[in-house]
């Protein structure tokens, strides 16, 4: 396949030819051999006739489609509809997740708990820049993950998208560069926090929504399997506090709330802008914690919790209710 | 799966076949024409659909040929797909004639003074 590529008359330009062969590398190889051929040629008469920039548009789409190929996802499959359903938490968590992870960074730094220079590769033991990697090193991928989550509620889908590639590709190079520094005697860096789960977390929530296809509908009015989307995604982000070693405490309760949260509100009808709301306003109790104690700390207790949650339920319902009432007057 | 209403890109590309069966990149300068330039299709995204309407049945293969040493398919509109575009069309000609009698019959501009006093006495129940 690539041999044809590199021969056609028509791909007059390197750069596009480049593309197309990196976007190839990611399609399945019986697919290709079925279809990669017409859509080299497809490709390469629109590269022809456009300017260079949309040529490396149209090759990210076509790593889009691939991806797309590899994991069976189309907008007429069951799994496109979650997709899409799932998407509003997905924006959500992953800004709770940035917003908590930039504050830890700032107001928690890690370089400086380690006392155990064994568990840092040799070359790193003793390096002026390690505890500057240690600390800062996530901020790339929270930045292009707020990117994904404000494009996204601003509906600039394409350049959310190009965002949420930018932060799948950014958070690899973070982790690699976390286990790089942590390859000493003793390696723990699956507990290394923040330097690998949020990132891997932000990730993979990007993936999802390069997956989604783009014209992927919804389960609206399926509010059960809505409902179980949600939780799914909550409990995907459980996983970034695996550092706890699943102990129940105030924050592993914490994306528990957020499903009770997001549950309320589904059952309620809401959905769109109010839902990932939601979800931003149960993430704030994570946002408060190391305001008002130490990063083991909350400073609040269950009560206080308990309250601040009804408290954000009632708004939310609230909030709703009001949309619902506009929606509905009369205009007679 | 309930019986639902087509996506515009789908409507699109349905269309662009209606008159005559044609390739993947006419069927992209069909789409973008067809739209005035409002939706531009691109590779991944029409194979993406191709594969899906083929599935479907909605479109059918007309023919292969090798172009500049590369396949080329032609694309047609299958009976059931004309089917599905005939009755498409037929919901959006029913909507847009709803739309242009509603229209047409004129403004009704509430005064929202009104509105709350209507409310107020329970009438807008």
């Amino acid at each position: 396949m690539n041999d044809t590529v590199g021969t056609d008359k028509r791909v007059k330009s390197p750069f596009a030819e480049r593309a197309l062969k990196l976007a190839f590398l990611l399609y399945p190889q019986s697919y290709l051999d079925q279809q990669g051929s017409e859509i080299a040629g497809t490709y390469a008469a629109r590269a022809a006739d456009t300017k260079r920039t949309e040529a490396m548009r149209d090759a990210v789409n076509l790593v889009k489609h691939a991806l797309r190929v590899r994991l069976r996802l189309t907008s007429d499959r069951y799994i496109g509809a979650v997709l899409a359903t799932a998407l509003p938490y997905v924006l959500g968590s992953a800004a709770g997740l940035s917003g908590f992870m930039l504050y830890l960074i700032f107001k928690a730094p890690m370089g400086g708990h380690y006392e155990d220079e064994a568990i840092f590769a040799p070359t790193w033991r003793f390096h002026p820049l390690r505890e500057v990697v240690l600390n800062y090193s996530p901020i790339p991928v929270l930045v292009t993950a707020a990117a994904m989550v404000l494009l996204a509620l601003a509906s600039r889908w394409t350049l959310a998208r190009c965002a949420a590639a930018a932060t799948v590709i950014i958070a690899a190079v973070t982790i690699l560069a976390v286990f790089e520094l942590r390859r000493g005697d003793h390696i723990f860096v699956l507990t290394t926090f923040p330097g690998f789960e949020m990132p891997l977390m932000l990730a993979l929530f990007a993936l999802m929504f390069l997956a989604l296809p783009t014209d992927a509908r919804t389960l609206a009015g399926q509010r059960i399997a809505t409902i179980a989307v949600a939780l799914a995604v909550v409990a995907l982000l459980q996983l970034a506090w695996v550092r706890e070693g699943f102990a129940w405490s105030l924050i592993t309760a914490a994306p528990g709330v957020v499903t009770l949260l997001l549950s309320l509100a589904l059952l309620a009808g809401l959905r769109n802008a109010l839902v990932p709301g939601a979800v931003a306003l149960a993430c704030l109790p994570w946002l408060v914690q190391p305001l008002t104690g130490d990063l083991y700390d909350y400073g609040f207790d269950g009560t206080q919790y308990v309250l601040f949650v009804a408290l954000a339920s009632v708004l939310i319902l609230g909030a709703g209710g009001v949309r619902h009432r506009s929606r509905h007057t009369s205009p007679e | 799966m309930t019986e639902r209403r087509l996506q515009e890109p789908t409507v699109l590309l349905l269309t662009a076949l209606a008159d005559s069966p044609k390739h993947g990149y006419a069927l992209m300068q069909e789409v973008e024409a067809i739209s005035a330039g409002r939706v531009r299709l691109r590779t991944g995204t029409l194979y993406g659909a191709l594969d899906r309407l083929l599935q479907q049945g909605l479109i059918c293969i007309d023919s292969e040929e090798v172009v500049d040493g590369r396949m080329r398919r032609t694309y047609a509109l299958s009976d059931s797909g004309r089917e599905v575009l005939a009755a498409e069309a037929e919901q959006m000609r029913a909507t847009a004639d709803e739309a242009r009698r509603r229209l047409a019959a004129g403004p009704v501009r509430p005064r929202p003074h009104t509105q709350v006093q209507a409310h107020g006495n329970g009438a807008g129940a």
